[in-house]
């Protein structure tokens, strides 16, 4: 287990140091550790607590919310370019890049929703049901991505 | 023979079969089908079944179950809500408990045969149907407790002179304005039971109190001719143009109560508000009323309206009236997509407000009772503060102090708004529980701590009765007046100010001025002045008439005492010191005593004109002396009294020190509240979250105050939040989280833009390389 998680800092730390150099590491950086614990905060509670998420975990997967939004848009701003069509990169990792990127997105907008106060409290049912999709789907999609990045590396 | 025989057996058998007949149970009557209310033109019946003629001489009251009979089963009615209060099997949410109140020993003790949290049961306090009768039937219906069995009446009752309370039918359905609650209160105060109906409905005039019979006295008695004046016998006079030739009433029946006969017991009004800015509840105004939703069927087991509720009445159908269920529709309405609930109401769309909101808080929460400030908001109710009674009499009360909005969760773990009193009693604490005392038995023990009031108003009244006097009987001490009033305690009033500082006076306030009880005069003189020799005179013979006083009036001017002996006015030596000015006092055991002791000065000056009624000295004095009754007892237990009030269990501890301790038993009593309901647009959350959720919001910081009888600085303080059952710094800092929501909103609005901007890139991107629009890179 630690070893696996061993692994997974030194291709993080070789990943950042080869994408985002300089002060660009504290926002790749940042993505991870605001999604590990949006991901962990988010399922656990949702599988283990009959009432889902509230509290202090609540606050904390908000404001890790904030920090995960604009990493992912800086991320897409400085990285879109390596997934497009023309770049020479294996299909399933564009595919699962671009389907993180929408699901970020949904994540996103799914959040913001709740707080619009023009929005029937129905529709913001729906939004809930859509987040939590949302989170599944980029929770997939990254780890498919980790896993062939780690396959291709070693 | 053979068919002489056969004869007999047919007759002998169908005689059987009618008298089995008659027995059985009649059949639950049904619905024809027709919406009016057929008109109730019938003949009234006594409690004997016996048909009423107004014309007959001593006519009996009218009896509901009998006259009601023919056509309403009264065996199926008695079951309903209203009848059920002291039933302990009967389940629901927690309602408002009825108080019992003791001005004088500060009692304030919630009481409920349901067993709901924070009340005590009456039966546990020996307080016994007919005592529950005399302290609330003024607003109760009648039937259940208030009718008892014979083997359920107690030795003390005096039910066979009273009659029993049945179900007063026409209080509710009564359409005639002639209808009279005020009547109702005082025929069962006057414990004219039996005859309490018929004078309420206006049907005739009931005079003559059952209070002021003996107790032998029995119905068939009948009047009693040596005493038509002070203990006359209740009788009733009917109203003859009521009747027709067939002795037939009309009864103007409605089979939905007018909201006023709701209200006659289900008022709530805040206390500083008058009746011009009072607003009735958004569906009142709307034009609904309490029995549109408040439904019943026969059973007269009515729809409470909260969720959750069980219905044996209406079966899952009662959900469709709770707030949910009228606007939002159940779950099957939602099912077959139905827009809204019962009758369609408006649908809410609740915008804005997230979902947990409906888990977690019930309807009322938002849109019920007033918007929560700083500030709770005192209340009365009909039944706890008597509302309602008109007369020349002050019926209503002070007590108890009702407070709301206080935000609790209840029997469902929602939050809802609750009211709220905290409970005030004398009690003694055995085996760490504490056991309310009755009042009176407070009273009858240490009564000397709780009339001082009553002693100044003694000496007042004693003065007062001099009608040469030349005005009315003051006492000025500390920059106030007192003054007796009729219900035999004190009016308070700002002295003048060249009377505002000084010790004790005894003085007559006359067109305006104030002078001195007696005038300043030189006891040195060879003759004294004949008109304060006079003025003496007649100030000492009235206050000799004052029946608690603790010896011989006297009158002490610098080494001078005056003093009345065989009629006349004597002097002799004072050899208590010198008084400079003129100083009445009475002579106990030869030594002058002032009118008034400093104790119960202190009493009147800390409690007299406010609504606090009792003092810490008080409180200390009682204890001891309870305490003290309890040593000279030869009991192997050690039990100690306490007094509860503001939410602390205030006791002496070993230096005989007053002390306060936190008890369960000094816990609120909060019952959940559904009325009034706010227009929409005045729902708390109308203005954004932060209604609510900001770091000092009353509706979770606020400050819940104990609050009794007792003037003390040491009470319980709890917060809103306390209530809920939720951490208090933490909803601060999740109240703190609002203040960075708006810059939250932007950091997630730009990232999405940004994000979904390249998305939309590419898309086009991919799309102009399919459509060829596009080259692709080199």
């Amino acid at each position: 287990m630690l070893k696996g998680w061993t692994r997974l800092y030194e291709w993080a730390k070789t990943w950042a140091e080869q994408f985002y150099p300089g002060w660009r590491s504290w926002v790749f950086f940042g993505l991870i550790l605001s999604f590990l614990f949006l991901a962990l905060s988010g399922f656990l509670f949702v599988l283990l607590i009959p009432r889902g998420l509230y509290g202090l975990p609540l606050l904390l997967h908000v404001a890790a919310g904030g920090i995960f939004a604009v990493c992912l848009s800086m991320v897409v701003v400085w990285r879109a370019r390596d997934y497009v069509l023309d770049i020479v990169q294996p299909i399933l990792l564009k595919v699962m890049f671009w389907t993180f990127v929408v699901s970020g997105l949904c994540l996103i907008i799914t959040s913001l929703s709740s707080m619009i106060s023009f929005l029937s409290m129905n529709f913001q049912i729906g939004m809930i049901g859509w987040h939590r999709f949302s989170a599944l789907v980029s929770l997939i999609s990254i780890s498919i991505f980790l896993q062939y990045s780690l396959n291709r590396e070693k | 023979m053979k068919r002489i025989v056969l004869i007999v057996f047919i007759v002998a058998g169908l005689g059987l079969f009618n008298t089995v007949a008659s027995q059985r149970p009649k059949k639950k009557p049904q619905w024809s089908g027709s919406e009016t209310v057929p008109v109730h033109l019938i003949p009234l019946k006594d409690e004997y079944d016996q048909p009423i003629i107004p014309t007959e001489v001593n006519p009996l009251p009218f009896s509901s179950r009998f006259t009601c009979a023919p056509c309403h089963n009264y065996n199926v009615i008695k079951q309903g809500l209203h009848f059920s209060g002291g039933n302990p099997d009967l389940s629901g949410r927690a309602g408002e408990p009825w108080f019992w109140l003791d001005e004088k020993t500060g009692t304030v003790l919630p009481l409920s045969y349901q067993k709901w949290k924070g009340t005590w049961d009456p039966n546990e306090l020996g307080i016994n149907p007919w005592d529950f009768a005399l302290l609330f039937g003024r607003h109760m219906t009648g039937g259940g407790i208030l009718e008892p069995a014979e083997n359920e009446m107690s030795p003390q009752s005096r039910w066979n002179v009273s009659g029993k309370v049945e179900i007063n039918c026409m209080g509710c359905h009564n359409a005639s304005r002639m209808q009279n609650h005020s009547e109702w209160a005082k025929q069962i105060l006057r414990e004219n039971f039996r005859w309490a109906a018929s004078a309420s409905a206006g049907l005739g005039e009931v005079g003559g109190m059952a209070s002021r019979l003996s107790a032998t006295w029995d119905i068939f008695d009948g009047p009693n001719p040596d005493d038509t004046e002070w203990a006359a016998v209740p009788s009733v006079r009917y109203n003859a143009s009521l009747f027709n030739s067939n002795h037939q009433v009309f009864f103007d029946i409605t089979d939905k109560s007018s909201d006023g006969r709701c209200l006659s017991c289900h008022s709530v009004t805040p206390v500083k508000m008058s009746n011009k800015s009072f607003d009735s509840d958004v569906h009142s105004l709307a034009g609904l009323r309490c029995v549109d939703c408040h439904r019943n069927g026969l059973e007269h087991k009515m729809i409470r309206g909260y969720e959750g509720e069980v219905s044996l009445s209406f079966g899952e159908e009662a959900e469709t009236f709770t707030c949910r269920g009228c606007h939002m529709g159940t779950d099957k309405n939602k099912a077959k997509r139905t827009a809204a609930g019962r009758l369609g109401a408006p649908f809410p769309d609740h915008r804005g407000l997230p979902a947990v909101h409906l888990e977690r808080l019930s309807c009322t929460a938002c849109h019920s009772v007033p918007w929560p400030s700083k500030d709770l908001n005192q209340v009365r109710t009909s039944r706890a503060n008597r509302l309602g009674i008109f007369g020349v009499a002050q019926w209503e009360t002070d007590r108890p102090h009702i407070i709301e909005p206080v935000y609790a969760r209840d029997d469902f773990g929602k939050i809802a708004p609750h009211r709220l009193v905290w409970p005030s009693f004398w009690g003694k604490i055995a085996d760490r529980e504490v056991i309310p005392i009755r009042a009176e038995e407070v009273f009858a023990q240490a009564g000397q701590a709780f009339v001082s009031e009553e002693n100044v108003a003694q000496v007042l009244l004693a003065l007062y009765q001099e009608p040469d006097l030349g005005g009315t009987p003051v006492l000025i001490t500390e920059g106030k007046i007192y003054t007796r009033n009729f219900d035999g305690g004190l009016n308070v009033s700002d002295a003048p100010e060249n009377l505002a500082s000084g010790g004790v006076m005894w003085a007559v306030r006359t067109r305006g001025a104030i002078l001195p009880m007696i005038p300043d005069f030189d006891p040195e003189a060879e003759m004294l002045d004949i008109d304060v020799e006079i003025r003496i005179q007649i100030v000492l013979e009235a206050l000799a008439t004052n029946e608690s006083a603790p010896g011989q009036p006297a009158l002490l001017v610098n080494e001078k005492m005056y003093f009345i002996q065989d009629g006349y006015l004597e002097k002799g030596e004072n050899l208590e010191g010198n008084r400079p000015t003129p100083w009445l006092c009475w002579l106990v055991e030869g030594k002058p005593e002032p009118l008034i002791g400093e104790f119960d000065l202190r009493t009147v000056k800390a409690t007299v004109g406010e609504e606090q009624t009792l003092t810490e000295e008080q409180v200390k004095l009682v204890l001891e002396i309870l305490n003290r009754t309890q040593n000279s007892d030869e009991s192997e237990i050690d039990v100690f009294y306490t007094y509860i009030s503001g939410g602390l269990m205030f006791l002496l501890d070993k230096d005989g020190e007053l002390t306060t301790q936190n008890h369960k038993s000094a816990e609120p009593v909060t019952w959940p509240i559904g009325h009034k309901v706010r227009p929409a647009q005045q729902s708390l959350g109308i203005n954004g979250c932060r209604d609510c959720h900001r770091a000092n919001s009353p509706f979770f910081f606020g400050k819940v105050k104990g609050i009794g009888p007792l003037i003390t600085e040491r009470v319980r303080v709890r917060s809103q939040s306390s209530f809920m059952d939720l951490t208090l710094p933490y909803q601060r800092l999740f109240g703190l989280s609002f203040s960075v929501r708006p810059l939250l909103k932007v950091v997630l609005f730009v990232s999405a833009l940004v994000c979904g901007s390249i998305l939309l890139i590419v898309l086009l991107r991919v799309l102009g390389r399919m459509s060829g629009l596009v080259e692709k890179r080199r």
